[in-house]
């Protein structure tokens, strides 16, 4: 829709162009290039609705009172919120990039990885299952994990969410 | 920040624009090639804001989308307790569809018996620091469901510049 507006107005402005030794459309020109502000201002709007909107998700994701991690397929730690660093004890940026699986305790690897894989083959809702984690300092904690894919974004990216419940 | 590569976009536009208007009132050969770049800066700035709104757009799918199918109770209030926004399991949780959360005072949900102690809890969680989460069991109810117990956590959100307060609310049923 928006691009036709703006395909209509770079119509007008080379029309006028074509014109303008003549100034004969002088006018026209000035026509155009209000309503190139005026779309502007419009898209701008719009814009600024829509960082507004998204950050006001982002504090959703990142003050929600329970814990919550967002890995890719591989279950590389994208993001994490504050609860889930608290959980964890690590600070964000030790975080990211790293394999979630570092996290889970040796004997819950292979269930892990079990869930991991059911979650990619076959995204949908996936049992929650009790594991154990490990902080930075090795302490283990007993959590309940619910896995939960989500659609690919835009740039094919297909987030896993995993949510941390401290049952210790 | 969005908010700033916006506003340079819109500022660039506005160069271009006067740029052009300038040269309607210079020689017209001049004027061809000015408009020449300037129709094809227009091209490069509206491509960019196009990607530029289609990573906001992204970006907010997922994170409300973590907000929706979150495994548990999640709901947004004002300082009072007022929903604001409610999420699919909250919804399950007091047999109502979200939107009709929505506006509702969440003390409404709670027997009357334990109000007083929930109002309580509610002015001590407004009032808390930022960053530290309020933790309580107490008695809710929906509108057409049995009492049951349920574990509240919640948390306050940063103000946003000219905003309201919020908290946030993880709710579980405990019994």
């Amino acid at each position: 829709m928006r691009e036709a507006d703006l395909k209509r107005i770079q119509g007008r402005l080379a029309t006028a162009r074509a014109d303008v030794e003549g100034k004969a459309s002088a006018q026209e020109l000035e026509i155009a290039l209000e309503e190139i502000q005026a779309l502007w201002d419009e898209l701008g709007h719009q814009a600024d609705h829509l960082a507004r909107q998204r950050e006001r998700h982002t504090l959703f994701f990142e003050r929600a009172p329970f814990a919550c991690l967002i890995t890719d397929v591989h279950g590389t730690l994208r993001e994490a919120n504050l609860a889930a660093l608290a959980l964890l004890e690590v600070p964000a940026a030790y975080l990211h990039g790293k394999p979630l699986a570092i996290f889970i305790a040796d004997e819950e690897r292979d269930a892990f990885r079990m869930h991991l894989a059911m979650a990619v083959r076959s995204p949908g809702p996936i049992e929650a299952w009790q594991s154990r984690v490990k902080s930075a300092d090795g302490t283990p904690r007993e959590v309940t994990i619910d896995l939960r894919p989500m659609p690919p974004d835009a740039e094919n990216f297909l987030p896993l969410f995993w949510f941390l419940r401290d049952t210790g | 920040m969005p908010d700033n590569d916006s506003f340079s976009l819109f500022s660039s536009v506005k160069v271009v624009r006067d740029l052009m208007r300038r040269k309607l009132d210079d020689g017209a050969s001049q004027a061809q090639g000015e408009l020449e770049a300037g129709l094809q800066e227009i091209e490069a700035l509206w491509e960019e804001l196009r990607n530029q709104s289609h990573v906001l757009a992204s970006e907010r799918q997922r994170y409300s989308e973590f907000f929706e199918y979150a495994p548990d109770a999640y709901l947004i209030t004002d300082s009072h307790g007022t929903v604001r926004e409610a999420n699919r399991a909250a919804a399950e949780l007091l047999g109502v569809p979200a939107r009709s959360l929505e506006g509702r005072p969440l003390v409404n949900m709670v027997p009357e018996p334990a109000r007083r102690d929930f109002r309580a809890r509610l002015v001590r969680a407004s009032a808390q620091p930022e960053g530290e989460i309020s933790a309580w069991r107490g008695a809710l109810q929906g509108p057409q469901s049995a009492a049951f117990q349920a574990g509240f956590r919640v948390r306050a959100l940063p103000v946003p510049d000219g905003g309201l307060a919020s908290l946030c609310w993880l709710v579980r049923r405990v019994d």
